[in-house]
């Protein structure tokens, strides 16, 4: 079973934090002082941590601090109500492996842990695949069976990150930092309009979907059953 | 008033000023009349009455000793004013002739002129004459006496000590009386400012310094403040008006959620209706979220100290992206989005913040325009810098709502009923000015926002590091 280690000093947020993740089949132990999280971290060890920014006893910068010191690399998500870019780029310096600002939607929170427990697909690959979906990033074309799929530049990156990322959830925001590297979410449904021309292209009529919306949280592509 | 508290009149740095007056004054005067005294009574003038007197008892001796006596006689007689005491006296002192009662005592024949006391045998009635004075031996063995009378320029010297004193206490009281007068009109329009400054501090912001057209130094700071206190209170005034658009952007989403919560609490009867119910609310509040969110990014981007990560950014480059990641979505509402940006344009500055400037107008105008419109992105060179304007042909804006409408929250009434936040341009402008751009909106058919880079911010082609 996944063990995550919660040091967030909020009861009310820790207990629905917990409750959601053992809903996904973790194991989570929850700390709401700094120091002590931290001790747990180093004698019992956990698969992923999950720190508060703002802590009694100590600052949720110093404990990834001191466990990188330590050589620890247990991947590390940062939650903070402090939303300014500066301080999510402290959080990622300090050790943090990904950052996500109060309020968040709990399945942003889900995804994100995901995310952060797959092990990244090797990147030496020159071709990716799922299920019929063929990408050439060689030849940078793309194939689902046997019909050629056109792909505008922006379109194949995209699809990329979704097919190395695929069976997973990825939310608006996961894909808007990721594909296009803007430190801004627009207001406007852009990554939707995106999303929606590349999933045209990929299921065509007749074809069993692959990229699915859920519950309007995010998108996820899978093999077809 | 004032003198009711003496030692905090004389703190006052118009007493001080009336204390430094009146010893320049006091100074300047005895000067002038110590100069003028000096003249009268001084050294210069006893020399030339002692080189006279020489003079003259030379005369008479030499026409003594040839047996002449008319120089003497002459002098006696042509003494109108009884300046020129002369007389003839026996060597036991005795006067034989003249008009000097007597030898003074101690005298030396042949000694220099020296300073005596005579009495005139013709002056009625008799009294000491001061006199600067020789005597000489004549051949016959009588004493000559040559004299010349100082009356004059004691007199002179008494009229200069008495100017002195009747013109300085009249010059010395005048000048207080001056000093006094605009001193305390100083002081009291100093009091007068601090009254107001209170009132101010106080809360009453539309108090202003008094001032009275009269150029002086006080007025004219009277009217720099005057004119920082309007801009203040417009700046306040505008942001209690954030302040109250903030409040009701926030409280609309809030008070849908808690209305609607409250509905399906007591009417849902299905899973389905309570579900549906709770999307609206977590739409709402993402809303609200968003809203705060955008606030702080805004006030994020003010405290950004410029310069900080600041980069060789291609504007070009930036411009084509944004209209790549905006086609689609005009696509969708079937707006043209056309992008020229031909001109190679290096700006100093942060990408991400340049990108996100642009981004936002081009959200706005993708946001605005109804469908079928056109939108039209397009980079610009010229001698005077570089602009970039992104047109449409939605409603565009009134010329009176033009300048409200990079204030937080202002939106144009026309565009109410679009979803947005209205802090897009807000957040342009904060942008903008941290890295010394200029926004504006141009008065046009439909909406025309325009990013103008002046020389000073561009790069030219020899100054690139790269």
């Amino acid at each position: 079973m996944t063990k995550v280690i919660l040091i967030e000093d909020d009861k009310d947020t820790a207990q629905d934090i917990c409750a959601e993740l053992k809903d996904y089949g973790y194991a989570v132990d929850w700390h709401a002082d700094g120091a002590e999280g931290l001790e747990q971290a180093r004698v019992a060890g956990a698969d992923i941590l999950i720190v508060d920014r703002m802590l009694p006893g100590m600052d949720g910068l110093t404990v990834i601090d001191t466990l990188r010191r330590e050589q620890v690399r247990t991947p590390v998500l940062v939650i903070s109500a402090l939303s300014a870019v500066n301080d999510r780029v402290r959080g990622l310096r300090a050790g943090g492996d990904d950052y996500l600002t109060k309020p968040f939607a709990i399945l942003e929170l889900v995804a994100r842990v995901e995310a952060l427990l797959r092990r990244p697909a090797d990147i030496s690959l020159k071709v990716l695949r799922v299920g019929p979906l063929e990408l050439d990033l060689l030849e940078r074309n793309a194939r689902r069976g046997e019909r050629l799929i056109e792909l505008l530049p922006r379109e194949f990156r995209l699809l990329e990150y979704m097919m190395r990322h695929c069976e997973q959830l990825l939310t608006r925001g996961m894909l808007f930092e990721e594909v296009w590297k803007y430190k801004f979410v627009p207001d406007s449904n852009l990554v939707d309009v995106h999303m929606g021309r590349l999933r045209r292209k990929i299921d065509a009529a007749g074809d069993p979907p692959m990229i699915s919306n859920v519950r309007g949280e995010g998108f996820v592509l899978r093999a077809p059953d | 008033m004032y003198f009711a508290r003496p030692i905090e009149w004389v703190r006052q740095s118009a007493f001080r000023y009336v204390v430094v007056l009146l010893t320049a004054i006091t100074v300047t005067i005895g000067l002038s009349f110590g100069f003028a005294y000096f003249q009268t009574s001084g050294n210069e003038l006893i020399k030339q009455i002692d080189d006279l007197v020489l003079q003259e008892a030379a005369v008479i001796s030499e026409g003594a000793s040839l047996g002449q006596m008319n120089a003497y006689e002459e002098r006696v007689r042509q003494d109108p004013r009884r300046v020129k005491p002369t007389a003839i006296f026996s060597t036991d002192g005795h006067r034989l002739s003249g008009n000097v009662q007597e030898l003074p005592p101690g005298m030396e024949i042949g000694a220099p002129p020296q300073r005596v006391s005579i009495i005139r045998t013709d002056q009625v009635p008799r009294h000491v004459q001061n006199a600067r004075a020789v005597v000489r031996l004549l051949p016959d063995g009588n004493i000559l006496f040559v004299g010349w009378s100082t009356a004059d320029n004691e007199q002179a010297a008494s009229m200069v000590q008495r100017g002195l004193l009747f013109g300085l206490i009249p010059a010395l009281a005048l000048g207080l009386a001056a000093s006094l007068f605009f001193g305390l009109n100083a002081h009291k329009r100093v009091t007068e400012m601090q009254r107001r400054i209170s009132q101010i501090v106080a809360g009453d912001l539309k108090q202003r310094l008094p001032y009275r057209n009269a150029q002086d130094p006080i007025d004219n700071l009277a009217q720099i403040v005057n004119g920082m206190l309007d801009e203040m209170q417009t700046f306040i005034e505008d942001l209690a008006a954030v302040g109250d658009d903030i409040a009701h952007d926030l409280r609309t989403p809030l008070a849908r959620v808690r209305i609607g919560l409250e509905r399906a609490r007591r009417n849902a009867t299905t899973l389905e209706a309570l579900q549906g119910a709770a999307d609206r609310a977590i739409s709402e509040l993402d809303h609200a979220i968003s809203i705060v969110t955008a606030i702080l990014r805004v006030r994020e981007i003010e405290q950004t100290r410029r310069l900080q990560a600041f980069d060789e950014v291609e504007l070009a480059e930036l411009v084509c992206e944004v209209g790549d990641l905006y086609e689609p979505i005009a696509e969708e509402k079937q707006l043209t989005l056309t992008v020229q940006a031909n001109e190679k344009l290096v700006v100093h500055g942060d990408r991400d913040l340049i990108f996100e400037a642009i981004a936002n107008l081009v959200d706005n105008a993708v946001k605005f325009t109804p469908e079928c419109g056109s939108i039209d992105v397009c980079l610009t060179a010229s001698p005077d810098g570089a602009a970039l304007r992104v047109s449409d042909t939605g409603p565009g804006v009134a010329e009176s709502e033009r300048s409200l409408l990079v204030q937080r929250f202002y939106r144009a009434d026309t565009s109410r009923h679009t979803k947005g936040l209205g802090l897009g341009l807000t957040l342009v402008a904060a942008i903008t000015k941290l890295h010394g751009f200029r926004f504006d909106v141009l008065p046009t058919q439909g909406f025309t926002a325009e990013i103008a880079f002046p020389p000073s911010t561009l790069i030219q082609g020899d100054d690139r590091t790269i």
